[in-house]
């Protein structure tokens, strides 16, 4: 059977969570609080020895199912989990569970950028989401239940790399002038070439298949100033995932961003002219690193006339997303409404004219 | 100048003071079918013989009817108008080759006496089908009161299309429907004029066409309204620029070339925007608009 930790009190013995608003381990029982350094020295060597004694295969995966049995260390329950489940917790006891032989065969993450938002502010902006939105159906908001809320470390790819562009535009300048009763136009057409170089540092790819490539790239912006070394003792109270989407997987995607804004950069540069497209273009793009870090999010989900919905809230800057169910009568009354209205008033106005 | 075109003109004058028949029978084979100055009941004379007779018993009945059924008032004093269209198959029938096709026209109103009531009120449309060129020529105070410079140029706007394509008889019924447009809002004293209640947008498409722009410019604004409220029900989106996460000191330029490849010109002849209003009258007392069709 695979070994799993739970972080105790070291007072108490009772089960404590990384708390956002102190970025320090909380005990729920009596309220002990723990730096991480605290809990490093306490727990951080049990939980990369684990790392390392479990590299073998393990007799508790459950075969052909991508499934692992764990024992809860607090009640002794067996919990079942995904093969990329770094931290849950205990569905019998509650206990936050870190799960660090996950990482068997895998890259541990480099860094951690810990949660700065709890749930409440997940909750709220949920709300505030709903707000000014007039298309969105009263059941919707009025009726509607959170199924889940859960804060869950995402595992990112951060990619550096630099950048050599050779890109070909066809420009044009313009100037108008008149000639008695006609309006000359001349044109001046140019063929404008950049070539440079330049360097992109930590671009986040979301690293797991479970989640949404466009929901993770949607709750972008992070501050990666705020990014620690990781350490095991910020998952406890979270939902933590390794990577199931190997870094080279990511190129295309991480291509399909750069290009279009060293692009971008170069056309708002090319200032001397009134158009300018481009023509042919040449960006080579050679990664020099790539960093292994789990972002925190907050995951919102609900259900709503047998459909899923599923929002997302970056755990540090609050950033909320996630996509809204349309109430078509609500849509067609306000279509109709207006082209009335606007019908009746450009009529008289047009009729008076 | 002046002088010279004040002595054209007198000769025309001198020309059309003998009887036509004379003049006509010098200048070849159409002589014979022009005969005398029309009477009073004639208001259609094809020289050039572009109409059939049904076709100028159609439009003789309408010019009529246009002539009765309208009284146009200036200075408290009420007019009738004269209607005259004249087709001749070329200026040497009537010895006058050489001459503007408007002073042709005014020769011609005045040698035969065209016009109604004291003042001689009336409209004349004279074509030379030789040269194709037309002139609208318009006399007495009630005609210039209805007949506008504007008016004149949507007289011309309603032929213009059938005379190009040689569709005569619907190109002149279309410019006597145009005038009795025009003599009806003159009657109601508001001549077709530039800014006049007559072209209004009202007039011109009429209500149905108003209400149609109108729910067409209505369902524009609603697509517009409700696809931002709609885009705002949409808020996750695949990533497409990694502008936050380039190098502070932005590109670092190796090469910049800009080779100046051709010149290349366009022309756009500007409309005139607007244009001013009344009647453009010439010292004889005529108003004209000339063309080609």
């Amino acid at each position: 059977m695979t070994s799993v930790t739970n972080y105790k009190c070291p007072a108490c013995t009772g089960p404590v969570h990384f708390s956002e608003k102190t970025g320090q381990l909380v005990c729920d029982f009596c309220g002990s609080t723990y730096t991480i350094e605290q809990m490093d020295e306490l727990y951080g060597k049990k939980v990369e020895e684990q790392a390392k004694q479990e590299q073998e295969p393990q007799p508790a995966d459950v075969e052909d199912s991508g499934m692992k049995a764990f024992n809860c260390p607090s009640c002794g329950a067996q919990l079942f989990c995904d093969s990329t489940t770094v931290a849950t917790s205990c569905p019998y006891c509650g206990n936050p569970t870190v799960i660090p032989c996950q990482f068997k065969e895998k890259r541990m993450p480099d860094y951690i950028l810990p949660f700065k938002l709890d749930k409440k502010k997940a909750k709220q902006a949920l709300h505030d989401h709903y707000k000014g939105k007039r298309f969105l159906p009263n059941a919707f908001s009025d009726e509607n239940h959170i199924d889940e809320i859960k804060g869950v470390y995402v595992p990112f790819w951060l990619f550096d790399g630099d950048v050599v562009a050779d890109v070909t535009f066809d420009a044009t300048s313009s100037t108008v002038h008149r000639s008695g009763k006609e309006e000359i136009t001349t044109t001046k057409h140019y063929k404008v070439r950049r070539k440079g170089t330049t360097s992109f540092s930590r671009i986040p790819e979301d690293a797991s298949e479970k989640m949404d490539d466009a929901q993770m790239d949607s709750i972008e912006p992070f501050d990666f100033e705020e990014l620690k070394d990781y350490s095991a003792s910020y998952l406890p109270g979270f939902l933590a995932e390794s990577y199931d989407v190997e870094e080279d997987a990511c190129m295309d995607r991480i291509k399909a961003r750069i290009e279009p804004t060293v692009i971008s950069i170069m056309e708002n540069e090319i200032t001397a002219y009134d158009t300018v497209n481009v023509a042919s273009q040449d960006i080579k793009f050679t990664k020099t690193g790539c960093k292994y870090a789990f972002i925190p999010v907050w995951l919102l989900s609900t259900k709503w006339k047998d459909k899923n919905f599923l929002f997302a809230m970056n755990g540090q800057t609050g950033k909320f997303v996630g996509d809204l169910p349309v109430d078509k009568g609500k849509y067609w009354r306000m279509f109709s409404i207006i082209t009335v209205v606007t019908a009746a008033v450009a009529s008289a106005v047009m009729y008076f004219l | 100048m002046k002088r010279i075109n004040r002595v054209i003109i007198a000769l025309l004058v001198l020309l059309f003071v003998f009887p036509l028949s004379f003049v006509f029978a010098e200048v070849g084979e159409y002589a014979d079918s022009i005969s005398v100055e029309p009477d009073d009941t004639e208001s259609i004379l094809d020289y050039a013989n572009i109409l059939s007779e049904s076709q100028i018993d159609s439009l003789e009945k309408k010019a009529a009817a246009l002539e009765n059924r309208y009284t146009v008032t200036v200075n408290s004093k009420p007019s009738k108008v004269g209607i005259y269209i004249i087709t001749l198959p070329n200026k040497e029938l009537i010895g006058a080759a050489n001459y503007a096709i408007y002073d042709l026209s005014e020769a011609i109103y005045e040698s035969w006496n065209l016009g109604i009531g004291s003042e001689k009120n009336g409209i004349l449309l004279l074509m030379d089908m030789y040269e194709r060129d037309f002139d609208i020529c318009a006399y007495g105070s009630a005609s210039h009161y209805t007949f506008t410079d504007y008016g004149k140029d949507k007289l011309v706007d309603a032929f213009a299309d059938d005379f190009r394509e040689d569709d005569w008889y619907e190109g002149f019924s279309s410019y006597l429907d145009e005038i009795e447009r025009q003599l009806m809002w003159a009657e109601k004293g508001e001549p077709v004029d530039v800014g006049s209640a007559s072209e209004s947008l009202r007039e011109k498409i009429g209500i149905p066409g108003i209400i149609g722009i109108g729910v067409l410019i209505g369902l524009v604004l609603a697509l517009i309204v409700c696809s931002y409220f709609k885009a705002q029900m949409k808020s996750v989106r695949k990533a497409a620029s990694a502008s936050n996460f380039i190098s502070k000191d932005g590109i670092a330029y190796t090469e910049k070339l800009d080779d100046f490849i051709k010149t290349t010109r366009s022309v756009r002849v500007i409309e005139s925007s607007s244009k001013s209003g009344g009647t453009s009258v010439n010292s004889s007392g005529f108003s004209h608009r000339s063309g080609k069709f």
